[in-house]
């Protein structure tokens, strides 16, 4: 019980810290690594290692922005946010290149499939983690993300 | 009902490949793909190794895409501060036959779709398959896609439907894949003046640069690539799909971190970011699936887990077009023969056997369980140390020997110079 | 009934430098950007559910270069029964067209002495170019038709059009301003623009697609430009927002106190207010307020 809301307390700094966007930044450790505590094993021995940027140029929904989506109506994957709750690590929240994966106040998740890359990811995370709350597919012919650069 | 004697899902590479084998011989063929056009969904590094096209398309350099040609390779060892470099270049690589091309999927995917097109392929984009016909002896006998009157027959059906493949899994050839089989690949195509990138890169005309970064991610055995276009360069990682959901960092952040290492930094500065995606990578070493064919069905490319990850070294497009040729020349010559049950479409496993594909797979099958381990990762720290005590001079201190230096940097690694020698020999071994 | 659709081939991701907003021609993919935008897209989906309801044929015609014919054949395979690109007599790029050009020219089809002669043309109310959406107006001008413009929602069903001898009337919803709706009998022969959205575009079926639409778009080529009209004004250069000038930081303080008056509020803006007022006052209120601020001028 207590473990779990530990994860789920650390999660929730984890997710923030993921958010941080320039000038939102906290002050930094005497360190310089104002996130080191965040991230358990993460390695202190040597200070230069894990060097992070002071900043990071994008914002998520700005990077999001440069992708073509073209939206299908009905989400393509569908997580069942009651067996998320069971879920200790929920290794989907950071792990989804796309950040569609919001941990709730009640321990479940929210996910939104509108800006999806389709790599299936998340799904190969949570049966790693034992899950199986995820039912994942493809879009329909035509829609979902649209790649020019890549 | 329509019926085509070949049905291939997925125009990458590899179905694009065998589309155009298959129609080249003879066999009436249907490509079908899920994106609005071919290369929508795809992702790469930015490398082709094109040679496997020689025999293919003659002189395909010609007609291809293609935005620079690789005339300088490079692996970069590094830590959060110091890099060490073996950088490669070779001229002739500029010029025909070529060794490496960098293109973009939209562009590279779609021309190949479009040459299977003219050899008489028909294309049919914005369409998923969705399930696979069997007959009444549960031999796959076509495909359901998800269009109205959307049920096709055919004499073979082609998988080449990438690293999540439905397909294989539906046609029992793939048990579920696990965390552990795959890596996510992340990258950012960043936009810098043409001239920008020749003056940073040290390039000319259609030269181009392919960089892999070993060790600048921290606590994660990610590697990371650089790979220049005419007017962007691209930079991601690949990081095994089990580590990253271990670490709990997110993927964009491990190319911040990448682009912040102060050896890397001073090619990207002031770049402005055109796209960013993502897409898994099967593991070859263990995603292979044991079985490639069945009754009336062949599994090609990413969907089979043909893919060569040798380190920082990841070659998967010349891969899938290998393997779709194999199951083009093997679907047609079944179809010919008017029997496509498993045991005559067999053939397409010997194909790859006798070629580089499962040759190669063969060959460096160890290299990427090798590179991910504990004790191979500290070996980037390791050399960039042993090159800061070898180039630092400190006099009045005279010169350390090179044996001593390697001595006291293993030590402080926590290795002695006997596992050294071992390792090294391991990792000679496994790249054959 | 004969109905017709009105594509218009544009690009669907045009490169805009954020800066100066003008759209730039090098970091283009330029494959496979080109389309019709989601009006258009809903006015052919509407052209194909009138023509159903009401026993009919759909032409779908594009004022455009070659390239067009790629969405004419799509247009086929989700039903059209023909497909008709029409070529401009005038050179330059296709784009550069007024308004009454390409009107004109889809009349000359359309019309009934054209080769796809129809009682109603659905077009999207604006294309995702910065269409100014006068094109539909013009056309429903040149062939003396009915015009609804701007629809959200146009019934197929033929309610009107049960009596003998009559031309059916077509009934349809027009947004108005502060949420209104308004819902209009429009007679035929008319020229009717929807908003995307209003249907959404089906998916062809696969026997469709694997048909040939080999040899089955009609090129036409539209008449010269009437003369008798002086001209109509063409856009100079591209599009981009006018800029405004907004109250920025005291310019004499340094670099970082500069920096938290523009990232901080409310330091160096004007402080937020909320007024409680009679209507009038509240609005005199207001103007005074965005005089202040530099956000109205004059008076
Ligand atoms: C970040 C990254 C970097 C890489 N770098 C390199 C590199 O530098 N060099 C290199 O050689 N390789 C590289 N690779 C690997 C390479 O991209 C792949 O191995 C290669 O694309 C495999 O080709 P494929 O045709 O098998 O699969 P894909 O290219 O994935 O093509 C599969 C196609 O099938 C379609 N499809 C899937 N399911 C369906 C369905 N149900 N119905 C219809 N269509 C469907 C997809 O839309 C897609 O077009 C990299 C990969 C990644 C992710």
């Amino acid at each position: 019980m207590t473990m779990s809301m530990l994860d789920r307390l650390r999660r929730r700094r984890i997710r923030r810290s993921a958010r941080r966007e320039a000038g939102a930044r906290p002050e930094r450790d005497a360190g310089g690594r104002g996130d080191a505590p965040l991230r358990p094993g993460r390695g202190s021995a040597d200070p230069a290692a894990g060097r992070r940027p002071e900043w990071s140029e994008y914002a998520f929904g700005d990077r999001m922005a440069t992708v073509e989506f073209r939206v299908q109506d009905e989400p393509h994957i569908v997580v069942d946010t009651a067996a998320c709750q069971a879920c200790p690590g929920q290794p989907c929240v950071t792990a989804c290149p796309a950040d569609l994966f919001t941990p709730t106040a009640d321990g479940g998740i929210v996910f939104n499939h509108e800006q999806c890359f389709e790599c299936g990811l998340c799904r190969l995370v949570c049966e790693g983690a034992g899950g199986d709350a995820i039912t994942w597919s493809y879009p329909r012919g035509g829609h979902g993300v649209v790649l020019r650069w890549s | 009902m329509t019926r085509f004697d070949v049905v291939v899902v997925g125009a990458g590479p590899a179905g694009s490949a065998a589309a155009l084998t298959a129609a080249q011989a003879g066999a009436s063929v249907l490509l079908l793909e899920r994106g609005p056009f071919p290369g929508a969904k795809n992702v790469h590094g930015g490398v082709i190794y094109g040679r496997v096209l020689d025999d293919l398309v003659p002189r395909w350099w010609e007609q291809a895409p293609i935005q620079r040609w690789v005339t300088r390779r490079s692996l970069m060892m590094a830590t959060g501060a110091q890099a060490l470099s073996v950088d490669y270049r070779n001229g002739a690589w500029a010029e025909p036959p070529y060794n490496g091309a960098i293109a973009y999927r939209s562009e590279f995917d779609s021309w190949l779709a479009g040459v299977a097109e003219r050899a008489g392929a028909r294309l049919v984009c914005s369409t998923t398959a969705t399930a696979l016909l069997r007959g009444p002896d549960g031999s796959v006998r076509g495909v359901r896609t998800d269009r109205e009157g959307g049920e096709v027959e055919a004499g073979v059906v082609i998988a080449c439907d990438g690293a999540n493949s439905l397909l294989a899994r539906e046609a029992g050839l793939r048990p579920s894949g696990s965390a552990e089989d795959f890596a996510l690949g992340a990258k950012e195509v960043l936009a810098l003046p043409r001239d920008e990138i020749d003056r940073r890169f040290g390039l000319t005309g259609r030269e181009g640069a392919a960089m892999e970064v070993l060790g600048c991610t921290a606590d994660v055995p990610a590697s990371a690539f650089l790979h220049t276009a005419l007017d962007t360069v691209s930079v991601g990682v690949l990081v095994p799909a089990a580590d990253l959901a271990r670490s709990r960092i997110r993927p964009e952040e491990l190319i911040a971190e990448v682009k912040a290492h102060p050896a890397i930094a001073p090619y990207l500065r002031g770049a402005e970011l055109k796209e960013y995606a993502a897409h898994l990578v099967p593991d070859g070493s263990r995603a292979v699936l044991p079985r490639l064919a069945g009754p009336g069905i062949l599994v090609c490319g990413d969907a089979a887990g043909l893919v060569l990850t040798a380190g920082p070294w990841l070659e998967g497009v010349n891969f899938a077009i290998g393997s779709g040729i194999a199951a083009g020349e093997a679907a047609a010559a079944a179809v010919r023969a008017g029997d496509t049950g498993a045991a005559a479409l067999a053939g397409y496993r010997s194909r790859l056997e006798s070629s580089f594909v499962l040759g190669d797979l063969h060959r460096f099958r160890d290299v990427p369980h090798l590179m991910r381990s504990e004790r191979m990762r500290r070996y980037p720290r390791l050399a960039c140390d042993a090159a800061e005590r070898l180039l630092t001079v400190d006099n009045p201190r005279p010169k350390p020997g090179v044996t001593t230096v390697l001595r006291e940097v293993a030590a402080a690694h926590g290795a002695r110079m006997r596992d050294l020698a071992r390792d090294g020999w391991q990792l000679l071994r496994s790249f054959g | 009934m004969r109905v017709a659709a009105a594509l218009k081939l544009v690009d669907l991701r045009p490169d805009v430098d954020p800066l100066t907003g003008v759209v730039r021609e090098s970091h283009r993919r330029d494959a496979h950007t080109l389309g019709v935008s989601p009006a258009d897209q809903a006015a052919l989906e509407t052209a194909l559910r009138i023509a159903e309801a009401r026993g009919g044929e759909v032409a779908a015609v594009s004022v455009g270069p070659p390239a067009a014919e790629a969405v004419l054949r799509e247009a086929l395979t989700v039903g059209a029964a023909r497909a008709v690109r029409v070529e401009l007599p005038t050179a330059g790029p296709h784009g550069s067209a007024s308004s009454a050009t390409v009107a004109a020219a889809l009349a000359s089809v359309v019309g009934p002495d054209g080769p796809a002669p129809a009682e109603l043309v659905v077009c999207g109310d604006a294309s995702l170019d910065r269409g100014s959406g006068a094109v539909p107006a013009f056309l429903a001008e040149e062939l003396g038709a009915a015009q609804a413009l701007g629809l959200v929602a146009v019934s197929a069903a033929a309610d009107g059009a049960a009596r003998p001898g009559e031309r059916g009337e077509l009934h349809a919803v027009r947004r108005l301003d502060r949420g209104h709706r308004e819902v209009l009998r429009v007679p035929l022969p008319a020229v009717m623009s929807v908003e995307a959205g209003t249907a959404e575009l089906r998916r062809a079926p696969l026997p469709a697609l694997l048909e040939s639409t080999d040899g089955r778009v009609e090129t036409a080529l539209a008449p010269a430009p009437r003369t008798g009209v002086s001209g109509f004004p063409q856009r100079a250069e591209p599009f981009r927002p006018g800029p405004r000038p907004l109250p920025g930081p005291d310019p004499s303080g340094d670099a970082l106190r500069r920096a938290i008056a523009v990232t901080t509020s409310p330091a160096g803006r004007p402080p937020r207010r909320t007024v409680a007022a009679a209507p009038e006052e509240a609005a005199a209120e207001l103007l005074r307020y965005l005089r202040e601020t530099g956000h109205l001028r004059g008076g």
